[in-house]
C-alpha cells in the first residue's frame, strides 16, 4: 500500500515534468531525465556488459523518448514505458552486435576451462588475484546469460540484476505476470545446470 | 510414482524461488515453511538455490560510476539542446511564481518550502492590511461610510474602474452602481520606517514594471536594519529566485550579500547557480559558495558543483567548480 502510494506520487509528478516538458520547458525535462537516467544506465549496463555499449543505449533511449514524448498518451506509467523501451533497445544491440559480443560459454571459460571441471569458487575480493579470477567467473555467467532466449534473459536480468518486481517486469514485457514466473523458472534451471559448478 | 512426486515437488520448488525473490504470499509462505520442515529434497534444493542467488549477486554487473553517468548526460543533452533552444522562451514573473508554488507540492525542491511559504505569507498580510484599511477608512479613498459620495468622486485622483449596476431596473430611475475607485496615497519618511518598509517589500515582489522593482530592491537594501530583518531578506530571495528581470534578480543579489551567509541565502545561491539563465549572476553565486567552502558543504552542494561541472554552458563556471571540487579533495 505504501510502495503504491509513492508509486502513484511519482507517477503524477511525471506527468507533471512531461506537460511542462511538452512545453517547452528544458528544466522539466532535465528533471524528468534526471529522475531515471542511472537506472536507465544501470539495466543497459546489465544487459550488454559493457559500459561503452550502455552509454550509446542510454542516447538512443533518451532520444527515442525525447521525441516521442509530445505523442505520449499516459496509457502506462512513464517508468513502465521507459523501461520498456530500454529492454528493447538492449535486445536490439544484442541482435545487431550479435557477431561482437556473442561469447559461447565455452569460450567464457577462457584459461579456467580445466579449473571448471573440478568447480570454481567467486574469492575474498582482497586476495591479490581476486579481480581476475572473479572477472572471469562474472564473464561466463554472462556468457551463460546470453545463451538464454531473449525472453528468458528479459525476464532474468530485470528480477537478478535490476530488482524488479514480478508485476513490474510483466507490465514491461506487456505479459501476464505467470508467464513471467514461468519464463524465470525456466531461465533459473538452466543457469543452475551450466553453472552449477560455481560455489561461493 | 517418481513421476509424481516430481510433479508434486515442481510446486514446492517453484514456492521455494518466489520465497527467494519475496514474491510468495504469506499464506503460501506458511505452507512451505511446514513442508520444509520434513522434507529432505525441497531443503536440498533450498541450499542450491540461495547458492545460486548468492553467486548471481556477487558477479552482477558493477552500477554505472557517477564520471560513466555525468559523460552519457554531457552526450545526451549536446544533442536534445540544439532542439530545445528554439523552443525556449524565458518564463515570466507569474509563470515562475506558479512554478515555484507548484514545487511546493513536490519534494524536488523542500529547501525552498521555507522562503516561498514565507513570501506568500507576506503577501496574505499585506492583502490583510489592506482589507482592514479599507474596513476603518484610515486611508481614506474608498467609499467608507459617512463620507459622502461628492467627497470621493470630486478628488481628481481616484481612478474609477469595474464598473457593475446592481439595481438598474428600479421604477423610480435610480441607479445602484458599484464600481472601485481607488486613490493613490503618498507617504514620506525614512528609509527603515516600518510602513515604507512594507510598501517596498510590496513593491518588489508584485509590481509590475520592473524599474519600479529594481528602485525598491535599492531602497530597501539601503536600510540600516536590513540585516535583522527577514521579511525584507525573504522578499529578496524571492525576488533572486523568481524575478524576470535580471537587472532586479541582481540588485536582490547584492543586497542579500550583506546578510550573514544562513540556510536560506545558501539555497538562493544554489537555485540561482542552477537555475538563472545569466551567466554573470550564476558567476557571482558560485564564487558566495566558494567563499562559504568547506563550512557549509555537504553532499547536495557536492552534486550541484559535480553537474555545473560538466553541464554548464559558461567555461568559468565548469572551471570553478572543478577548482572546488579538487580543492575539497586535495589532502
Amino acid at each position: 500500500m505504501e510502495i503504491d502510494s509513492v508509486s502513484d506520487r511519482t507517477d503524477l509528478e511525471d506527468r507533471r515534468l512531461i506537460l511542462k516538458a511538452r512545453d517547452g520547458d528544458v528544466r522539466a525535462l532535465e528533471q524528468l531525465v534526471y529522475r531515471y537516467d542511472e537506472k536507465v544506465l544501470s539495466m543497459a549496463v546489465s544487459f550488454v556488459g559493457d559500459m561503452d555499449d550502455a552509454k550509446d543505449i542510454y542516447q538512443e533511449v533518451f532520444m527515442r523518448v525525447y521525441k516521442a514524448l509530445p505523442r505520449f498518451e499516459f496509457r502506462s506509467r512513464f517508468s513502465t514505458y521507459l523501461y520498456r523501451i530500454v529492454t528493447n533497445a538492449c535486445l536490439s544491440h544484442r541482435a545487431r552486435n550479435s557477431k561482437r559480443s556473442f561469447v559461447p560459454i565455452e569460450d567464457g571459460l577462457g584459461e579456467d576451462r580445466d579449473a571448471t571441471k573440478h568447480g570454481v569458487t567467486l574469492i575474498s575480493a582482497d586476495r591479490p588475484d581476486a579481480a581476475v579470477i572473479n572477472h572471469e567467473i562474472a564473464a561466463r555467467i554472462r556468457a551463460a546469460v546470453n545463451t538464454l532466449s531473449p525472453r528468458l534473459r528479459t525476464v532474468f536480468v530485470l528480477r537478478h540484476h535490476e530488482g524488479f518486481k514480478l508485476r513490474e517486469i510483466a507490465g514491461i514485457m506487456e505479459c501476464a505476470e505467470g508467464t513471467v514466473k514461468k519464463y524465470l523458472f525456466d531461465a533459473t534451471r538452466r543457469l543452475r545446470i551450466q553453472l552449477e559448478d560455481i560455489r561461493t | 510414482m517418481k513421476r509424481d512426486e516430481d510433479r508434486s515437488h515442481a510446486k514446492w520448488e517453484e514456492w521455494l524461488e518466489l520465497s527467494r525473490y519475496g514474491e510468495l504470499s504469506d499464506a503460501d509462505q506458511r505452507q512451505l515453511d511446514v513442508h520444509l520442515e520434513t522434507c529432505q529434497r525441497c531443503q536440498s534444493f533450498r541450499n542450491e538455490l540461495e547458492r545460486f542467488c548468492t553467486v548471481m549477486e556477487r558477479a552482477a554487473p558493477a552500477k554505472p560510476a557517477e564520471t560513466d553517468l555525468l559523460d552519457a548526460r554531457v552526450n545526451l543533452w549536446s544533442k536534445i539542446t540544439p532542439g530545445l533552444k528554439k523552443h525556449r522562451s524565458p518564463a515570466g514573473w507569474v509563470s515562475r511564481f506558479i512554478d515555484g508554488l507548484q514545487g511546493l507540492t513536490t519534494s524536488v525542491l523542500p529547501q525552498y518550502r521555507t522562503v516561498l511559504g514565507g513570501a506568500l505569507l507576506l503577501f496574505i498580510g499585506l492583502a490583510g492590511g489592506y482589507y482592514l484599511a479599507f474596513q476603518d477608512g484610515r486611508m481614506s479613498g474608498f467609499a467608507v461610510p459617512g463620507m459622502g459620495q461628492t467627497d470621493l468622486l470630486s478628488n481628481e485622483d481616484v481612478a474609477i474602474s469595474n464598473v457593475r449596476f446592481v439595481d438598474s431596473d428600479v421604477p423610480d430611475g435610480t441607479l445602484g452602481i458599484r464600481f472601485e475607485a481607488v486613490r493613490p496615497v503618498q507617504i514620506m519618511g525614512p528609509v527603515d520606517d516600518p510602513d515604507i518598509q512594507r510598501v517596498l517589500t510590496f513593491a518588489v515582489l508584485n509590481e509590475q514594471n520592473p524599474g519600479v522593482r529594481l528602485r525598491a530592491v535599492n531602497a530597501v537594501s539601503a536600510s540600516e536594519g536590513l540585516q535583522s530583518d527577514h521579511e525584507i531578506r525573504d522578499a529578496l530571495v524571492t525576488a533572486l529566485k523568481t524575478d524576470s528581470n535580471a537587472g532586479v534578480r541582481g540588485e536582490a543579489f547584492n543586497a542579500l550579500s550583506r546578510y550573514p551567509f544562513d540556510e536560506a541565502i545558501r539555497d538562493a545561491m544554489i537555485h540561482t547557480l542552477v537555475f538563472d539563465e545569466n551567466p554573470a549572476l550564476r558567476i557571482n553565486a558560485i564564487n558566495r559558495l566558494q567563499e562559504q567552502v568547506p563550512a557549509s558543504f555537504d553532499e547536495n552542494l557536492e552534486r550541484v558543483l559535480r553537474t555545473r561541472m560538466v553541464l554548464d554552458e559558461n567555461a568559468y563556471i565548469r572551471t570553478k567548480a572543478r577548482t572546488v571540487l579538487s580543492n575539497l579533495a586535495a589532502p
